[in-house]
């Protein structure tokens, strides 16, 4: 690993890009970095009726990347995550543009809060693997290393130092102090466990406290959820791409009036179905990352550790 | 110190008087109460009341419909009922209303800024909250970080409960709305300027429209598409509509508990909307909402004798 002062990486990357600091906003209750690649509100394409000449469509150009600095392991690989979606089976040229263009400085968290699990999901708060550069702050310092050829780019021009022994050591004690904060929550096998629990009653006990609100999917790094809508005006109008949430009524409700997740039970069970059972079985991996973000904000204290446990200890037949 | 509301709920259980017991049971999160339904004696153990229940519990009634249960309430959570029997969305014979005493709810999100790191563990010592995080032991005066609604609270203890349970409440008979005042007092441009500032921040998660007990409607005029009523975006003048149409439907209907505000994940002061609303029909009406099943709602009757100078 390499070394350097923060200020001088700050100050190298001045005007290579919009420069979002992460580091001093962790305590925001939305994932910046979530809406830096799916933005709550996004322009598709603005529509007018030109006279005799019919309907001009125009796409707007995207504006330039952005330089996430200090985003937490946990929501780099909510983007690794994002990318499933938007990139694997057929490419969303929207998010395409952003995830090319967007450089993540990821900062391991020292700090680890009272609701981070992610070590439950084989990382943890000091895993080097996630966004572009991956960086330890040990006081005086930044520890730096590129993770991908995006983030030794970004670093190009740079005086690094290297890390002496005891800097690595600093890290590594670091790093031991903020993985022992955390509580890990044991989902072995729950996948496959979700897979036979569709109808199970526990469901109505789960969703009872939930009032089935938008907070906990809106907070959530790795929701992608959203809805596409045209926006008309007298000869023109918009087509825009806003956040939705499974957790709405109207979210599955159909043309006909019919709805397959008619109460709140049937949308909490999608929600937690989608992270532990849906997304290991077309991706392997979960849907959840261990952030905590939901369990900060849900106006009611459900606490998706506790679901978890709960699901954990339900009998099913074999 | 819950002795007394347990043992209440329990007997109730086995007696066979109710199928469960509506209230709240410590939460995961520091200075945090969670909604709990307690079905079996035993389960009565784990209820609690107190300034660190954030929601207003008669959210809940209407999950439990058809149900014979009891519930616990505070002053507003009583009125709250007491305005879905007269808007015939409840029985009264179908709920046991338990009173609890109240000091007011936490302003939950204030002692976390002003803490600063992370809080792990909270407890009330007589007037204040002592809470232990990163940053060490703090304490703070409740009566400092009480929700604004609390401040001008009327009646803090349950109306007619057929159970009360004793103890400590808040002095009713001050209200405070000084912060509406200084609202009132501005020009209408700093008024424009003041609410856009705190509104805008909203994400249409509607978080307060759920947790409202008074907000039941099966379709919501922000879920219509069919006419568009309020478009999906983030353009400050449908989040802006959303709020004012929101507080049309409250008049008279608002009990002020301020749940919207305590539910807001970005922490956006709503009672400055629904404690202008609380004090206006105060004014005009002399109304208070929810002070019995009989009344009828506010905005529902006529009466030649009504204020009309405020009418444009
Ligand atoms: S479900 Fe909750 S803990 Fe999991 S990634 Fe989403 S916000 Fe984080
Ligand atoms: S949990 Fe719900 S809102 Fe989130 S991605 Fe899955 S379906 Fe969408
Ligand atoms: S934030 Fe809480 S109450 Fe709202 S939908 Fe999520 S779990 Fe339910
Ligand atoms: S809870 Fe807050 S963010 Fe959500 S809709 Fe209401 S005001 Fe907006
Ligand atoms: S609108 Fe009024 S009644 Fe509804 S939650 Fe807010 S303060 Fe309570």
């Amino acid at each position: 690993m390499k070394k350097i002062e923060k200020e001088k990486l700050l100050k190298h990357l001045e005007g290579k890009g919009d420069l979002v600091r992460l580091d001093e906003a962790r305590q925001d209750p939305l994932s910046a970095t979530k809406s830096s690649h799916l933005p709550r509100e996004e322009l598709l394409l603005l529509f007018r009726l030109n006279g005799d000449k019919g309907v001009e469509i125009r796409v707007p150009e995207g504006k330039g990347g952005k330089i996430l600095f200090g985003v937490p392991p946990c929501e780099a690989r909510a983007v690794d995550l994002l990318d499933l979606t938007f990139l694997k089976d057929r490419i969303d040229p929207y998010y395409e543009r952003k995830r090319r263009e967007n450089v993540l400085f990821v900062l391991a968290c020292n700090k680890p809060r009272s609701t981070c699990f992610c070590t439950s999901f084989g990382y943890g708060p000091f895993s080097g693997k996630y966004g572009d550069v991956f960086m330890v702050d040990i006081g005086d310092n930044l520890l730096v290393d590129p993770v991908t050829e995006k983030g030794s780019k970004a670093l190009e021009g740079l005086e690094l130092e290297e890390a002496t022994p005891s800097d690595l050591e600093k890290m590594e004690s670091l790093k031991r102090s903020a993985e022992g904060a955390i509580t890990t929550v044991n989902i072995e096998g729950i996948s496959e466990k979700l897979k036979k629990m569709f109808l199970d009653e526990i469901w109505a006990d789960l969703a009872f406290k939930c009032v089935n609100c938008g907070a906990c999917t809106y907070v959530c790094p790795t929701c992608y959820c959203f809805d596409i809508q045209d926006v008309e005006r007298t000869n023109w109008g918009y087509r825009e791409r806003v956040w939705d949430s499974c957790m709405f009524p109207i979210y599955s409700l159909e043309t006909s009036g019919h709805n397959p997740r008619p109460t709140g039970v049937e949308r909490m069970r999608n929600r937690i179905m989608h992270k532990f059972s849906y997304y290991p079985e077309l991706y392997g991996e979960y849907g959840c990352v261990g952030c905590g973000r939901c369990i900060r904000a849900c106006p009611v204290n459900f606490d998706i550790r506790e679901a978890l446990e709960t699901l954990k200890e339900v009998e099913v037949a074999a | 110190m819950f002795e007394k509301l347990r043992e209440t709920a329990r007997e109730l259980l086995s007696k066979g008087e109710v199928e469960c017991v509506l209230g709240f049971a410590e939460g995961t999160l520091p200075m945090f109460y969670t909604p709990y339904l307690a079905r079996k004696p035993e389960e009565a153990e784990k209820l609690v009341y107190g300034p660190f229940a954030a929601p207003n519990i008669a959210t809940y009634l209407r999950k439990l419909k058809g149900k014979k249960a009891a519930v616990i309430v505070r002053g507003c959570e009583s009125r709250t009922i007491n305005l879905l029997i007269s808007e015939k969305q409840l029985n009264r014979d179908d709920v046991k209303i338990i009173g609890v005493p109240c000091v007011g709810a936490l302003d939950r999100k204030r002692i976390l800024k002003d803490y600063g790191g992370e809080i792990r563990e909270a407890r009330i010592e007589g007037e204040k909250v002592i809470v232990k995080g990163d940053n060490g032991e703090k304490a703070y005066v409740l009566e400092e970080y009480i929700s604004p609604s609390c401040r001008s609270c009327l009646y803090p203890e349950a109306i007619d409960p057929d159970i009360k349970i004793e103890g400590p409440s808040r002095d009713g008979e001050k209200a405070d709305f000084s912060d509406i005042e200084r609202i009132e007092k501005m020009s209408p441009a700093e008024k424009w300027e003041f609410f856009e500032k705190e509104l805008s921040k909203c994400i249409r998660c509607y978080a307060c429209r759920e947790i409202c007990p008074m907000c039941y409607c099966d379709s919501c005029f922000v879920d219509s598409n069919r006419p568009v009523w309020v478009e999906p975006g983030f353009d400050y003048s449908d989040i802006l509509s959303f709020h004012l149409i929101k507080m049309y439907h409250m008049a008279g209907r608002c009990v002020d508990c301020g749940a919207c505000e305590r539910a807001c994940p970005l922490g956006i002061r709503l009672s400055f909307l629904t404690r202008k609303l609380t004090k206006d029909m105060k004014e005009a009406y002399n109304f208070v909402s929810g002070l019995s099943p009989e009344e009828k709602p506010a905005l529902g009757v006529f009466s030649p004798d009504d204020r009309e100078d405020f009418i444009l």
